[in-house]
Order: structure tokens, then sequence, then C-alpha cells
């Protein structure tokens, strides 16, 4: 006999669990279709240096690594926005426009205790460099999870106001490193004697120091981050930011939304605006996503875009934390019709008649082997 | 867990307690706290706080996961653990260092593999590969002391306070790694739903320490 358990990090999906994954899908993907994102599907295989040498929010060492029958080196999608950025890039050069595109598929990472089979679900908006476009996509985040009734933030923040005032200075790339990890886990107490111990300029201490501070409500936050802004890359990122802040008010949802300029993660990656969606009770981030007007020069095109994706699997578990997910009288089956060998021909009409309302139907025969478990059952004809 | 509760891991003993210390003097008390009983979750109604006593090597999971807001843990385990939360304030107790040590005499061979005692795995293989040094690690769950002792290791990795321990045992500071002392730390979602609170801690903190 052979076991029933499952590679460690992947698991099976069953009935009660799989329509609840359908059913936030269905609620999130019909807002991305509302604002006319169409859906595309990308292989699941591809080729590992594909993602091993574009810079991404990626790493090398969570990919599954494949190898083909001519020796070269595959992986499972990691991630969905460089394969969109590959379609979009080779249709640009037979149509310029805008590319608005949603996706719903499954990636792959290997990291321990945690799932390696993920379901993710998303939009890309390619073409469009203006801050409605990074608005819409935020309001299209904000919707998404309006759209699941779960309780949640959206934190936005702009790579370009850090990169603005790391341009002021000459520092060692491990430096770097250092700082970013201080800013990013919101080490304030460590990052002061660390900044305190370079030799640097006070104005630039000063803000690298406020990095990690700059978060809460938007125009608090705001007027801060311009009295520690140096430069016009960083006073050009707060006016982006403005800028999608009004356009996310002109929906009314600026209720949703508040600062962290301290996001920092995949610079390289990201080049203008940044931002995470948590929910109240969950620990981590659950959506993720930014302005990165860099990834298409990897295929020879330079085509502005923004987007972001949900963390499907966390997002249940996160609405789990906030509530029990009704078992509103739910039914599988809307009609059970039982009948008599004799009576067959009758039945079966039955059933076509109602399956073509759309209504689901089941059969069954009346006999000692019948299955009477009705619990799944909503209505029972018998014939 | 409930919202409106500001939920807090802490360790059992030492450092709990002092950590326990610094909360009650904000403003944090929990009369429950202070009874002897084998409750591990206390509770104060009128402090809308609630205190989760957990071994101290479990503080950060139970902060990242959010099954708590906060939590008070050392340095050397949020090292140690790697876990993603934010590290908010320092409470500056608990002050220690981490170091390599090893018999007095005893100098690295840079050609040679380090074999590395220590009850902290990671931070002795982070330390070493960042200083561009091949180690073998020996993990140990306690009296590391012993390992150069009796030829197990060359050097081992682990907390230095006064000294004292090494110096009976023979053994001698080679490397300090980094400080360590008692931090707070923060569920990053947390962090933003109940910033109110625990920016009031921060800031209440900062004035004490």
């Amino acid at each position: 006999m052979i076991g029933f358990e499952t590679p460690e990090g992947v698991s099976d999906e069953l009935f009660r669990e799989y329509r609840i994954k359908e059913d936030v899908l269905k609620r999130i993907n019909n807002v991305f279709k509302s604002y006319g994102y169409k859906r595309v599907a990308t292989p699941t295989i591809e080729y590992y240096e594909v993602f091993s040498s574009i810079k991404s929010t990626v790493l090398k060492d969570e990919m599954f690594k494949l190898i083909d029958n001519s020796g070269e080196i595959l992986t499972l999608r990691p991630d969905a926005t460089i394969p969109i950025a590959r379609i979009v890039a080779k249709n640009y050069k037979k149509e310029k426009g805008n590319y608005k595109i949603f996706y719903s598929n499954q990636v792959f990472k290997m990291k321990s205790e945690s799932k390696r089979e993920r379901t993710q679900t998303g939009i890309e908006y390619f073409g469009n460099p203006n801050a409605e476009a990074d608005g819409e996509v935020i309001v299209n985040a904000i919707e998404a999870l309006k759209n699941c009734n779960v309780e949640f933030k959206i934190e936005i923040g702009n790579a370009g106001y850090y990169k603005g005032l790391l341009d002021e200075i000459d520092i060692d790339d491990s430096i770097k490193e250092i700082l970013k990890n201080l800013i990013e886990y919101k080490n304030f107490v460590e990052l002061k004697s660390y900044v305190n111990s370079l030799n640097l300029d006070n104005r630039i201490k000063n803000a690298i120091i406020e990095m990690p501070n700059l978060y809460g409500e938007y125009s608090e936050v705001l007027k801060r981050a311009e009295e520690y802004s140096i430069n016009s890359r960083m006073k050009k990122s707060l006016e982006e930011l403005n800028k999608i802040y009004e356009f996310i008010e002109d929906y009314g949802y600026s209720e949703y939304i508040s600062i962290d300029l301290g996001i920092i993660n995949d610079l390289d990656y990201y080049t203008g605006v940044v931002f995470k969606g948590y929910l109240a009770n969950y620990g981590d981030s659950i959506l993720s996503g930014g302005r990165y007007d860099n990834l298409t020069e990897y295929y020879g095109e330079s085509i502005p875009a923004t987007g972001f994706a949900i963390s499907v699997d966390d997002l249940i578990s996160g609405i789990e934390s906030q509530r029990d997910f009704k078992e509103e009288e739910y039914y599988s089956v809307d009609y059970r019709v039982n009948y008599k060998e004799e009576d067959r021909k009758k039945a079966i009409e039955k059933a076509k008649e109602l399956r073509k309302k759309n209504f689901v139907v089941e059969l069954q025969k009346i006999d000692e082997f019948s299955n009477l478990d009705s619990d799944y059952v909503k209505n029972i004809i018998n014939i | 867990m409930d919202m409106e509760y500001l939920n807090i891991a802490i360790a059992k003993g030492r450092l709990g307690n002092k950590g326990y210390e610094i909360l009650k003097e904000i403003g944090l008390s929990c009369k429950e706290f202070e009874q002897e009983s084998r409750k591990l979750i206390l509770t104060s109604e009128e402090n809308k706080v609630r205190y989760v006593l957990v071994k101290a090597v479990d503080v950060p999971i139970y902060v990242e996961r959010g099954a708590v807001d906060i939590g008070i843990v050392g340095k050397d385990t949020i090292l140690e653990e790697e876990r993603e939360v934010y590290e908010i304030a320092d409470l500056n107790f608990g002050k220690c260092k981490f170091s390599v040590a090893a018999l007095e005499g005893y100098s690295i061979d840079p050609i040679k593999k380090i074999r590395v005692a220590t009850k902290y795995p990671n931070v002795a293989k982070n330390y070493f590969f960042n200083t561009g040094r091949q180690v073998e690690i020996i993990k140990l769950n306690g009296s590391v002391e012993l390992a150069p002792l009796i030829g197990l290791s060359d050097v081992i990795v682990d907390i230095v306070e006064t000294g004292r321990t090494l110096r009976e045992n023979g053994l001698t500071v080679l490397e300090d790694i980094s400080d360590i002392s008692a931090r707070l730390i923060a569920n990053k979602a947390s962090f933003k739903f109940k910033n109110d609170r625990i920016k009031e801690i921060m800031e209440k903190i900062e004035e004490i320490v």
C-alpha cells in the first residue's frame, strides 16, 4: 500500500476548502474584470535562467529546479509577473498601447516551514506611467479585499524616496544592506546608533534615522517626509505619492490607506510606488505590489508597469482568523431526483430540464444500494 | 484573540519578570501576573492587556504569526530565530555579548576548518560565513564551555556576560560578535492595527530605560 502523505509544503485541497478558495477568487477576479483587466495564463514550467538573471522579488535558492532532456535547467513558476512582462513585451512590438492583465495561478517556492505551492492572483497594468495607473491598481486591491468582507489596511510607500536619499551618499553595498534591514525591521534603536557611527553629513544621518518612523496617517507623514527630503528625486517621489493618494481619495477609499516610506524591500525591482496589504489579526502581509518600470528592459522594451499580487492562501487564513466562513445553508446539490428503474426516462427528462436552468441535479435510483445521505441536497423530488 | 486587548508574549523566568516590571511601570500591570499560579494566560481587564507565558525561544514565532501583538525577548533569541518581526525598542537590561571563545593559548588556524560548538547554530553560521571562514557547527543544548576542554570543538560561540564561567574553565574570548540586550518586538500587522497603543508603549519605554 502507498502512504497518504504528500511532499513537504504541499497538500490536497478538498471540497469545502476548495469551494472557499473558488469563492474568494471569484470575488477578487470579478473586481479585476470590472476594471477591464483581461486574463492570461502562462506556463507552469519556465527556464530557470529567466528568473535567476532578472532582478525581481524571487530569490534563487527558493526556486524549484528541474533538468530538461537537453540539460537545460527549468523551474516551476515562482512568480507570475516576469512571464506576463514577456507576453506584453512581445505584443508591444506589434501593437503599442496599454495592457491590463490579470492572472490566477499557482506559484512554487521552496521555503522551509511554509507552503511550497501557493495560489496567487493579481493584476499588471503596462503602458501607463501616470499616477492614475498606480491609483487604479491600488483601488483594485482595495475593492478586491472589500469584496472578501475582511478588515484590512493598505500601506503605501515610494521606493524613490529612499533611493533619492541613497543618491546623496557614497557607501558600500554591505552597509546599505545593514541599513535596509534595520529600516525594514523598524529597529529604531540599533539604526540610530549604527547611523551615528557612520561618517555622514548630519542632515543625511537624521533622514536615515527617520526612515522607519515615516509611517502612519497620510497628511501627517507626508509633512514630516517633506522636511527630511533633500533632493529632487525625494521630492518627486512624494509628489507622485500625493497624486496617487488624491486619486484614491476621489474613489472614496482613503480610509483604507496609510503611508509607510519604510517599505524599502526589493529596491532593485521597484521603481516607484510600493504597497502592502495587511489584515487585522493576521501576522504577515497578504498582498504586495508597486511600480516596476524597468522590467521589460530585459525584453528590449521600456514599458512602464505597475501591479500587485494577492497570496490567496494567506488571505483565506487571514479571513478565517477574523471570522468563521459561514456555512450559510450551503448545498452542493440543488435537486436530487429519486426514481424507480421503470421511471428512469422520466427522471432524466426532469433532470435535464432543471440543469438547463443552471441547477445542480443528482439522479438517484431507489433500490437496496441507494445512497440516502441528503445533507448536501437542497430539494428532493420523487418520481 | 480579542481585538481590544493587547497581547504580550513574555518568557518565564528572569528575563520575563524584569520585562514585566518595565511594562508595569508604564501602566500595563496585571494582578494575575503577580500571583503565584500555573496559568499561562494572564489577563488584566482594567489595563486591557493579556500576558502569554511562553518559552523564551518561542517568543519570536508567537509574534511573527500574530498569535500575540508584541513580545519581550533577548536579542540572542532574535538573532538565532531570524523571524519576520519588527524590533521596536531596546529595554536596556540583560546586557551581554555574543562572543567566540577558546582555550587560552589557542589561535584560529586560517587554513583549517574551525569546529564550533554552540547553542546558537544560526548565529555562529552567519558570523563565520560573513567573515569568510569555513566552519563545522556542532549544536549543543548546554554546558558549551565543556566542548573545547574535551576536544569536541576548537572554539565555542556563546553568550558572555561577565566572562567568569569562561575564566573558570580556562577559556578566553577571541572575538566579539554582537551586543545583546532585551528587546521589545512587534507583529507587523499588529504594529499597524494597534499602532496607537504600541507607539505609546515605545515612547514611554524610551523615557524610562
